[in-house]
Protein backbone atom coordinates (compact mmCIF):
# COMPACT_ATOMS: atom_id res chain seq x y z
CA UNK A 1 0.00 0.00 0.00
CA UNK A 2 2.41 2.55 0.88
CA UNK A 3 5.36 1.10 -1.25
CA UNK A 4 3.74 2.37 -4.72
CA UNK A 5 2.14 5.62 -3.32
CA UNK A 6 5.85 7.07 -2.81
CA UNK A 7 5.80 7.18 -6.58
CA UNK A 8 2.76 9.75 -6.68
CA UNK A 9 3.97 13.18 -7.38
CA UNK A 10 3.58 15.55 -4.13
CA UNK A 11 -0.23 15.85 -3.12
CA UNK A 12 -0.26 19.49 -3.57
CA UNK A 13 1.35 19.87 -6.59
CA UNK A 14 -0.45 21.95 -9.08
CA UNK A 15 -2.93 20.44 -11.70
CA UNK A 16 -2.86 19.89 -15.43
CA UNK A 17 -6.36 20.65 -16.96
CA UNK A 18 -7.29 17.58 -18.78
CA UNK A 19 -5.01 14.94 -18.00
CA UNK A 20 -7.04 11.62 -17.49
CA UNK A 21 -7.07 11.55 -13.52
CA UNK A 22 -8.93 8.48 -12.89
CA UNK A 23 -8.98 5.81 -15.31
CA UNK A 24 -11.12 2.70 -13.32
CA UNK A 25 -12.15 -0.46 -15.57
CA UNK A 26 -13.82 -3.09 -15.19
CA UNK A 27 -15.61 -2.17 -11.61
CA UNK A 28 -17.75 -5.43 -10.73
CA UNK A 29 -19.19 -5.13 -6.95
CA UNK A 30 -21.77 -7.00 -5.18
CA UNK A 31 -23.45 -6.36 -2.59
CA UNK A 32 -25.36 -8.78 -0.44
CA UNK A 33 -26.42 -11.22 -3.23
CA UNK A 34 -27.01 -8.52 -5.46
CA UNK A 35 -24.40 -7.84 -8.37
CA UNK A 36 -24.61 -3.77 -9.05
CA UNK A 37 -22.12 -3.60 -11.37
CA UNK A 38 -20.47 -5.89 -13.91
CA UNK A 39 -16.92 -4.61 -15.54
CA UNK A 40 -18.43 -1.16 -15.25
CA UNK A 41 -15.55 1.84 -17.04
CA UNK A 42 -15.29 5.11 -15.15
CA UNK A 43 -12.57 7.95 -16.22
CA UNK A 44 -12.69 11.31 -14.92
CA UNK A 45 -10.77 13.92 -16.16
CA UNK A 46 -9.11 16.67 -14.33
CA UNK A 47 -11.50 20.01 -14.30
CA UNK A 48 -14.68 17.87 -15.11
CA UNK A 49 -17.64 17.30 -13.03
CA UNK A 50 -19.29 14.11 -13.03
CA UNK A 51 -22.67 13.43 -12.04
CA UNK A 52 -24.48 10.27 -10.92
CA UNK A 53 -28.12 10.29 -11.03
CA UNK A 54 -30.03 6.85 -11.06
CA UNK A 55 -32.81 5.55 -8.06
CA UNK A 56 -32.54 4.67 -4.66
CA UNK A 57 -30.44 1.35 -4.75
CA UNK A 58 -29.14 1.50 -8.25
CA UNK A 59 -25.48 1.90 -6.60
CA UNK A 60 -24.19 5.15 -6.68
CA UNK A 61 -23.05 5.27 -3.06
CA UNK A 62 -21.12 2.07 -3.51
CA UNK A 63 -19.74 3.29 -6.96
CA UNK A 64 -18.49 6.62 -4.80
CA UNK A 65 -16.86 4.15 -2.13
CA UNK A 66 -15.32 1.73 -4.23
CA UNK A 67 -13.58 4.61 -6.26
CA UNK A 68 -12.14 6.09 -3.16
CA UNK A 69 -11.58 1.99 -1.74
CA UNK A 70 -14.02 2.03 0.77
CA UNK A 71 -15.74 -0.68 -0.59
CA UNK A 72 -14.55 -4.18 -1.15
CA UNK A 73 -14.83 -3.92 -5.11
CA UNK A 74 -13.19 -5.91 -7.99
CA UNK A 75 -11.64 -2.92 -10.39
CA UNK A 76 -9.59 -4.94 -13.11
CA UNK A 77 -7.45 -1.67 -14.21
CA UNK A 78 -7.15 1.06 -12.13
CA UNK A 79 -4.90 4.15 -12.66
CA UNK A 80 -4.44 7.61 -10.79
CA UNK A 81 -2.91 10.24 -12.93
CA UNK A 82 -1.47 8.14 -15.40
CA UNK A 83 0.30 5.71 -12.61
CA UNK A 84 -1.30 2.17 -12.95
CA UNK A 85 -2.07 1.13 -9.37
CA UNK A 86 -3.60 -1.90 -7.18
CA UNK A 87 -5.66 -0.05 -4.61
CA UNK A 88 -7.53 3.07 -4.51
CA UNK A 89 -6.58 3.22 -0.59
CA UNK A 90 -2.94 4.42 -2.61
CA UNK A 91 -4.17 7.29 -3.95
CA UNK A 92 -6.63 8.07 -1.17
CA UNK A 93 -4.76 11.21 0.02
CA UNK A 94 -5.36 13.37 -3.05
CA UNK A 95 -9.07 12.94 -2.81
CA UNK A 96 -11.62 13.49 0.02
CA UNK A 97 -14.69 11.89 0.53
CA UNK A 98 -17.81 13.39 2.16
CA UNK A 99 -20.21 10.20 2.27
CA UNK A 100 -23.46 10.10 4.28
CA UNK A 101 -21.88 10.27 7.23
CA UNK A 102 -20.89 13.50 8.20
CA UNK A 103 -17.71 12.34 10.29
CA UNK A 104 -18.69 15.19 13.23
CA UNK A 105 -17.82 14.43 16.60
CA UNK A 106 -21.13 14.98 18.18
CA UNK A 107 -19.72 16.09 21.91
CA UNK A 108 -16.48 18.45 20.22
CA UNK A 109 -17.45 22.20 19.24
CA UNK A 110 -17.32 23.33 15.76
CA UNK A 111 -14.28 25.04 16.30
CA UNK A 112 -12.81 21.67 17.78
CA UNK A 113 -14.19 19.27 15.08
CA UNK A 114 -12.95 21.68 12.09
CA UNK A 115 -9.20 21.67 13.77
CA UNK A 116 -9.17 18.04 14.41
CA UNK A 117 -10.01 17.35 11.00
CA UNK A 118 -7.15 19.57 9.62
CA UNK A 119 -4.66 17.36 12.10
CA UNK A 120 -5.42 14.37 9.92
CA UNK A 121 -4.04 16.18 6.67
CA UNK A 122 -0.70 17.50 5.42
CA UNK A 123 -2.35 19.77 3.54
CA UNK A 124 -4.44 21.53 5.47
CA UNK A 125 -4.53 25.12 6.72
CA UNK A 126 -4.45 25.67 9.89
CA UNK A 127 -4.93 29.84 8.94
CA UNK A 128 -7.76 29.55 7.10
CA UNK A 129 -10.56 28.04 9.72
CA UNK A 130 -11.61 31.39 10.64
CA UNK A 131 -12.21 32.29 7.55
CA UNK A 132 -13.53 29.23 5.81
CA UNK A 133 -16.04 28.78 8.99
CA UNK A 134 -17.20 32.97 8.47
CA UNK A 135 -17.80 31.41 4.67
CA UNK A 136 -20.15 28.45 4.97
CA UNK A 137 -22.54 31.16 7.43
CA UNK A 138 -21.59 29.10 10.69
CA UNK A 139 -19.43 32.26 12.55
CA UNK A 140 -20.74 32.50 16.11
CA UNK A 141 -21.08 29.16 16.44
CA UNK A 142 -17.38 28.10 17.09
CA UNK A 143 -18.08 27.17 20.04
CA UNK A 144 -21.32 25.33 20.22
CA UNK A 145 -20.95 21.54 21.13
CA UNK A 146 -21.66 20.15 17.17
CA UNK A 147 -24.98 17.69 18.54
CA UNK A 148 -26.57 20.98 19.51
CA UNK A 149 -26.37 22.11 15.71
CA UNK A 150 -29.15 21.70 13.43
CA UNK A 151 -28.45 19.56 10.18
CA UNK A 152 -28.25 21.65 7.60
CA UNK A 153 -25.85 23.15 9.91
CA UNK A 154 -23.79 19.69 10.88
CA UNK A 155 -24.03 19.37 7.03
CA UNK A 156 -22.10 23.03 6.59
CA UNK A 157 -19.22 22.01 8.86
CA UNK A 158 -18.91 18.35 6.52
CA UNK A 159 -18.96 21.10 3.70
CA UNK A 160 -16.19 22.96 5.93
CA UNK A 161 -13.52 20.35 4.58
CA UNK A 162 -13.56 20.84 0.99
CA UNK A 163 -12.24 24.39 1.93
CA UNK A 164 -9.89 23.49 4.28
CA UNK A 165 -7.84 20.66 2.72
CA UNK A 166 -6.21 20.75 -0.78
CA UNK A 167 -6.73 17.84 -3.08
CA UNK A 168 -7.19 16.64 -6.79
CA UNK A 169 -10.75 15.37 -6.50
CA UNK A 170 -13.95 15.64 -4.34
CA UNK A 171 -16.30 12.61 -4.14
CA UNK A 172 -19.52 13.74 -2.60
CA UNK A 173 -22.45 11.33 -2.33
CA UNK A 174 -25.93 13.66 -1.57
CA UNK A 175 -23.91 17.11 -1.29
CA UNK A 176 -27.13 18.69 -1.71
CA UNK A 177 -29.15 17.21 1.37
CA UNK A 178 -30.26 18.97 4.08
CA UNK A 179 -28.96 21.97 2.80
CA UNK A 180 -30.71 25.04 2.24
CA UNK A 181 -31.20 27.02 -1.51
CA UNK A 182 -28.29 29.07 -0.26
CA UNK A 183 -26.11 26.58 0.88
CA UNK A 184 -26.35 25.09 -2.60
CA UNK A 185 -25.72 27.92 -4.34
CA UNK A 186 -22.70 28.18 -2.38
CA UNK A 187 -21.30 24.55 -2.77
CA UNK A 188 -22.33 24.73 -6.81
CA UNK A 189 -20.30 28.00 -6.36
CA UNK A 190 -17.34 25.95 -4.41
CA UNK A 191 -17.40 23.17 -7.18
CA UNK A 192 -17.24 25.64 -10.16
CA UNK A 193 -14.18 26.91 -8.88
CA UNK A 194 -12.57 23.96 -7.62
CA UNK A 195 -12.71 22.56 -11.58
CA UNK A 196 -11.95 25.69 -12.94
CA UNK A 197 -8.51 25.84 -10.77
CA UNK A 198 -8.14 21.80 -11.82
CA UNK A 199 -9.79 19.72 -9.60
CA UNK A 200 -12.52 17.06 -10.63
CA UNK A 201 -15.43 16.50 -8.99
CA UNK A 202 -17.80 13.03 -8.80
CA UNK A 203 -21.03 13.48 -6.91
CA UNK A 204 -24.06 12.03 -6.50
CA UNK A 205 -27.79 13.60 -6.63
CA UNK A 206 -31.33 13.53 -7.00
CA UNK A 207 -31.89 17.19 -7.48
CA UNK A 208 -31.39 18.61 -10.78
CA UNK A 209 -28.12 20.98 -10.40
CA UNK A 210 -26.85 23.77 -13.55
CA UNK A 211 -22.71 24.29 -13.41
CA UNK A 212 -22.70 26.82 -16.50
CA UNK A 213 -19.56 27.04 -17.93
CA UNK A 214 -18.08 23.66 -16.94
CA UNK A 215 -17.71 20.47 -18.37
CA UNK A 216 -19.74 18.33 -16.92
CA UNK A 217 -21.51 15.25 -17.83
CA UNK A 218 -24.49 12.79 -15.33
CA UNK A 219 -23.75 8.90 -15.96
CA UNK A 220 -27.54 7.59 -15.21
CA UNK A 221 -26.88 4.29 -13.44
CA UNK A 222 -29.91 2.07 -14.39
CA UNK A 223 -31.67 -0.55 -11.14
CA UNK A 224 -30.82 -3.64 -12.38
CA UNK A 225 -34.06 -6.25 -12.08
CA UNK A 226 -32.19 -8.59 -9.89
CA UNK A 227 -32.04 -12.57 -10.10
CA UNK A 228 -30.47 -14.82 -12.28
CA UNK A 229 -30.61 -12.85 -15.68
CA UNK A 230 -28.54 -10.35 -14.03
CA UNK A 231 -25.41 -11.22 -16.35
CA UNK A 232 -27.88 -10.57 -19.18
CA UNK A 233 -28.39 -7.05 -18.68
CA UNK A 234 -25.41 -6.02 -17.75
CA UNK A 235 -24.78 -4.12 -20.94
CA UNK A 236 -27.82 -1.61 -20.27
CA UNK A 237 -26.36 -0.42 -17.25
CA UNK A 238 -25.37 2.38 -17.58
CA UNK A 239 -25.83 4.85 -20.66
CA UNK A 240 -23.58 7.99 -20.71
CA UNK A 241 -25.47 11.82 -21.27
CA UNK A 242 -22.68 14.52 -22.10
CA UNK A 243 -23.60 17.99 -21.32
CA UNK A 244 -20.73 20.19 -22.11
CA UNK A 245 -21.56 23.99 -20.86
CA UNK A 246 -20.87 27.01 -23.21
CA UNK A 247 -17.26 27.01 -22.63
CA UNK A 248 -15.96 30.51 -22.57
CA UNK B 1 0.02 16.53 13.75
CA UNK B 2 -0.86 12.86 15.10
CA UNK B 3 -0.52 14.56 18.38
CA UNK B 4 -2.80 17.22 18.06
CA UNK B 5 -5.23 14.23 16.22
CA UNK B 6 -4.38 12.43 19.93
CA UNK B 7 -5.50 15.39 21.85
CA UNK B 8 -8.95 15.03 20.55
CA UNK B 9 -9.57 11.54 21.17
CA UNK B 10 -8.68 12.67 24.69
CA UNK B 11 -11.34 16.01 24.79
CA UNK B 12 -14.24 13.79 23.37
CA UNK B 13 -13.25 11.50 25.97
CA UNK B 14 -13.48 14.26 28.52
CA UNK B 15 -16.73 15.85 27.59
CA UNK B 16 -18.27 11.82 28.15
CA UNK B 17 -16.68 11.79 31.51
CA UNK B 18 -20.22 10.39 32.90
CA UNK B 19 -19.56 7.07 30.72
CA UNK B 20 -15.54 7.24 31.68
CA UNK B 21 -16.56 7.17 35.21
CA UNK B 22 -18.44 3.55 34.95
CA UNK B 23 -15.78 0.88 34.72
CA UNK B 24 -14.23 2.47 37.64
CA UNK B 25 -17.06 2.84 39.86
CA UNK B 26 -17.65 -0.53 39.18
CA UNK B 27 -14.41 -1.89 40.00
CA UNK B 28 -14.58 0.36 43.37
CA UNK B 29 -17.71 -1.69 43.91
CA UNK B 30 -17.06 -5.41 43.00
CA UNK B 31 -13.90 -5.16 45.27
CA UNK B 32 -16.37 -3.78 47.80
CA UNK B 33 -18.54 -6.07 47.69
CA UNK B 34 -15.62 -9.17 48.53
CA UNK B 35 -15.54 -7.94 52.44
CA UNK B 36 -19.35 -7.62 52.53
CA UNK B 37 -20.76 -10.73 51.65
CA UNK B 38 -17.66 -12.67 52.74
CA UNK B 39 -17.22 -10.78 56.29
CA UNK B 40 -14.10 -8.40 57.02
CA UNK B 41 -12.27 -11.22 57.60
CA UNK B 42 -8.22 -10.27 57.37
CA UNK B 43 -7.22 -13.92 57.45
CA UNK B 44 -9.92 -14.94 55.18
CA UNK B 45 -9.65 -12.04 52.76
CA UNK B 46 -6.11 -11.67 52.46
CA UNK B 47 -5.05 -14.78 50.08
CA UNK B 48 -7.88 -13.81 48.11
CA UNK B 49 -7.18 -10.35 47.78
CA UNK B 50 -5.29 -9.64 44.42
CA UNK B 51 -7.33 -12.36 42.67
CA UNK B 52 -10.44 -9.97 43.06
CA UNK B 53 -8.64 -6.99 42.49
CA UNK B 54 -7.49 -8.49 39.28
CA UNK B 55 -10.80 -10.13 38.24
CA UNK B 56 -12.60 -6.60 39.02
CA UNK B 57 -10.28 -5.57 37.19
CA UNK B 58 -10.69 -7.77 33.48
CA UNK B 59 -14.44 -7.25 34.00
CA UNK B 60 -14.16 -3.05 34.19
CA UNK B 61 -12.13 -2.94 31.34
CA UNK B 62 -14.35 -5.26 29.18
CA UNK B 63 -17.16 -3.28 30.22
CA UNK B 64 -15.68 -0.36 28.70
CA UNK B 65 -14.48 -2.40 25.27
CA UNK B 66 -18.10 -1.91 23.34
CA UNK B 67 -17.42 2.39 23.41
CA UNK B 68 -14.08 2.03 21.88
CA UNK B 69 -14.59 2.09 18.37
CA UNK B 70 -18.15 2.39 18.04
CA UNK B 71 -19.82 6.10 18.11
CA UNK B 72 -16.77 6.61 15.53
CA UNK B 73 -17.80 4.32 13.51
CA UNK B 74 -21.61 5.38 13.66
CA UNK B 75 -20.66 8.65 12.98
CA UNK B 76 -18.05 8.09 9.90
CA UNK B 77 -15.16 9.44 11.65
CA UNK B 78 -13.44 5.88 11.13
CA UNK B 79 -13.62 6.23 7.58
CA UNK B 80 -12.36 9.48 7.26
CA UNK B 81 -9.48 8.91 9.51
CA UNK B 82 -8.73 5.71 6.94
CA UNK B 83 -8.89 7.65 4.33
CA UNK B 84 -6.35 10.34 5.49
CA UNK B 85 -2.87 10.90 5.04
CA UNK B 86 -2.03 9.26 8.56
CA UNK B 87 -1.27 5.74 8.61
CA UNK B 88 -4.86 3.90 10.01
CA UNK B 89 -3.10 1.74 12.70
CA UNK B 90 -1.30 4.12 13.86
CA UNK B 91 -4.62 6.11 14.58
CA UNK B 92 -5.70 3.22 16.38
CA UNK B 93 -3.05 2.50 18.34
CA UNK B 94 -3.75 5.97 19.61
CA UNK B 95 -7.30 5.46 20.23
CA UNK B 96 -6.09 2.59 22.15
CA UNK B 97 -3.46 4.32 24.69
CA UNK B 98 -6.36 6.69 25.01
CA UNK B 99 -9.20 4.36 26.18
CA UNK B 100 -6.11 2.80 28.73
CA UNK B 101 -5.42 6.08 29.86
CA UNK B 102 -9.32 6.80 30.59
CA UNK B 103 -10.08 3.64 32.21
CA UNK B 104 -6.90 1.47 32.76
CA UNK B 105 -5.07 4.15 33.88
CA UNK B 106 -7.53 4.72 37.12
CA UNK B 107 -7.71 1.35 37.59
CA UNK B 108 -4.01 1.05 38.66
CA UNK B 109 -4.40 4.14 40.83
CA UNK B 110 -6.88 2.76 42.47
CA UNK B 111 -5.79 -0.40 43.40
CA UNK B 112 -3.78 -0.18 46.26
CA UNK B 113 -6.61 1.29 47.73
CA UNK B 114 -8.81 -1.56 47.36
CA UNK B 115 -5.86 -4.12 48.19
CA UNK B 116 -6.24 -2.09 51.54
CA UNK B 117 -9.24 -2.54 52.19
CA UNK B 118 -8.87 -6.35 51.29
CA UNK B 119 -6.15 -6.90 53.41
CA UNK B 120 -3.58 -7.14 51.28
CA UNK B 121 0.14 -7.95 52.89
CA UNK B 122 2.61 -5.22 52.45
CA UNK B 123 4.76 -7.31 50.56
CA UNK B 124 2.34 -7.89 47.53
CA UNK B 125 1.35 -4.16 46.67
CA UNK B 126 4.18 -3.44 44.35
CA UNK B 127 4.20 -6.51 42.09
CA UNK B 128 0.07 -5.85 42.42
CA UNK B 129 0.79 -2.13 41.14
CA UNK B 130 3.17 -3.21 38.85
CA UNK B 131 1.15 -6.20 37.24
CA UNK B 132 -1.71 -3.89 37.09
CA UNK B 133 0.74 -1.35 35.24
CA UNK B 134 1.98 -3.69 32.88
CA UNK B 135 -1.72 -5.80 32.53
CA UNK B 136 -3.86 -3.21 31.90
CA UNK B 137 -2.56 -1.88 28.30
CA UNK B 138 -2.79 -5.72 27.38
CA UNK B 139 -6.10 -5.90 28.26
CA UNK B 140 -6.70 -2.64 26.37
CA UNK B 141 -4.84 -3.77 22.98
CA UNK B 142 -6.66 -7.64 23.15
CA UNK B 143 -10.42 -5.91 23.83
CA UNK B 144 -9.45 -3.47 20.78
CA UNK B 145 -9.31 -6.33 18.92
CA UNK B 146 -12.19 -8.13 19.93
CA UNK B 147 -14.54 -4.24 19.63
CA UNK B 148 -13.17 -3.83 16.22
CA UNK B 149 -14.42 -7.07 15.32
CA UNK B 150 -17.69 -6.30 16.51
CA UNK B 151 -18.11 -2.90 15.62
CA UNK B 152 -21.13 -3.53 13.47
CA UNK B 153 -22.96 -5.66 15.95
CA UNK B 154 -26.21 -4.16 18.00
CA UNK B 155 -25.51 -5.56 21.33
CA UNK B 156 -22.40 -7.05 20.71
CA UNK B 157 -21.33 -7.28 24.47
CA UNK B 158 -21.87 -11.27 24.74
CA UNK B 159 -19.85 -11.57 21.57
CA UNK B 160 -17.55 -9.47 22.41
CA UNK B 161 -16.86 -10.73 26.00
CA UNK B 162 -17.50 -14.65 24.48
CA UNK B 163 -14.01 -13.38 22.11
CA UNK B 164 -11.68 -11.43 24.15
CA UNK B 165 -12.30 -13.41 27.51
CA UNK B 166 -10.63 -16.36 26.74
CA UNK B 167 -7.36 -14.37 25.38
CA UNK B 168 -7.65 -12.57 29.20
CA UNK B 169 -7.20 -16.09 30.96
CA UNK B 170 -2.96 -15.78 30.92
CA UNK B 171 -2.68 -12.12 31.83
CA UNK B 172 -5.51 -12.73 34.50
CA UNK B 173 -3.37 -16.20 35.95
CA UNK B 174 0.01 -14.38 35.77
CA UNK B 175 -0.90 -10.95 37.22
CA UNK B 176 -2.69 -12.52 40.15
CA UNK B 177 -0.41 -15.10 41.00
CA UNK B 178 2.79 -12.41 41.20
CA UNK B 179 1.19 -10.26 44.68
CA UNK B 180 0.84 -13.95 46.27
CA UNK B 181 4.35 -15.08 45.67
CA UNK B 182 4.99 -11.88 46.58
CA UNK B 183 3.52 -12.49 49.84
CA UNK B 184 5.36 -15.89 50.51
CA UNK B 185 8.83 -13.90 49.93
CA UNK B 186 9.69 -14.88 46.44
CA UNK B 187 10.29 -12.13 43.65
CA UNK B 188 7.30 -12.62 41.22
CA UNK B 189 10.03 -11.82 38.25
CA UNK B 190 8.37 -15.00 35.91
CA UNK B 191 5.21 -13.71 36.21
CA UNK B 192 6.03 -10.06 35.41
CA UNK B 193 8.40 -10.50 32.62
CA UNK B 194 5.96 -12.89 30.56
CA UNK B 195 3.33 -9.91 31.31
CA UNK B 196 6.15 -7.62 29.53
CA UNK B 197 6.32 -10.10 27.16
CA UNK B 198 2.85 -10.07 26.12
CA UNK B 199 2.55 -6.56 26.46
CA UNK B 200 5.03 -6.21 23.82
CA UNK B 201 3.86 -8.64 21.65
CA UNK B 202 -0.05 -6.96 21.61
CA UNK B 203 1.73 -3.71 21.41
CA UNK B 204 2.81 -4.59 18.20
CA UNK B 205 0.39 -7.31 16.67
CA UNK B 206 -2.91 -5.58 18.10
CA UNK B 207 -2.87 -2.19 16.72
CA UNK B 208 -2.45 -3.36 13.28
CA UNK B 209 -5.24 -6.65 13.76
CA UNK B 210 -7.62 -3.78 15.10
CA UNK B 211 -7.03 -1.53 11.70
CA UNK B 212 -7.66 -4.36 9.53
CA UNK B 213 -10.74 -5.50 11.35
CA UNK B 214 -11.92 -1.84 11.22
CA UNK B 215 -11.08 -1.33 7.81
CA UNK B 216 -13.14 -5.03 7.11
CA UNK B 217 -16.49 -3.60 8.68
CA UNK B 218 -15.97 -0.16 7.12
CA UNK B 219 -15.84 -1.76 3.36
CA UNK B 220 -19.23 -3.31 4.38
CA UNK B 221 -21.06 -0.76 5.55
Amino acid sequence: MSSSSAALAAPCAPLQAGEPLLVAKGISCERGDKLLFDHYDLTVKSGEIVQLAGPNGAGKTTLLRSICGMFDAQIDHLSWRGIKLSSPLEYADELLYLGHKAAIRPHLTLWENLSWYTCLSQCSDMNKLAEVVAEVGLSGYESELASSLSAGQKRRIALARLKLVTCRMWILDEPFASLDADGVKMLCGWIQDFVQQGGSVVYSTHQPVDFANCDSRTLNIEQKSWGSDSEVESDSLSKETTSEGSAQ
Amino acid sequence: MIGGAFRYEFLQAYRLRSELVNPVVFFVMVCAMFPLALGSNAQLLAPLASGIVWVAAVLATMLSLDQMFRQDFDDGILEQMELSEVPFYQIVAFKILAHWCLTGLPLVILSPLLAMMLYMPAESYLSLIIGLLIGTPILSLIGAIGAALTVKIRRGNIVLALLVMPLYVPILIFGSTAPLMAAEGIVPAAQLLWLAAILVLMATIAPLAAALSLRVNIYGS
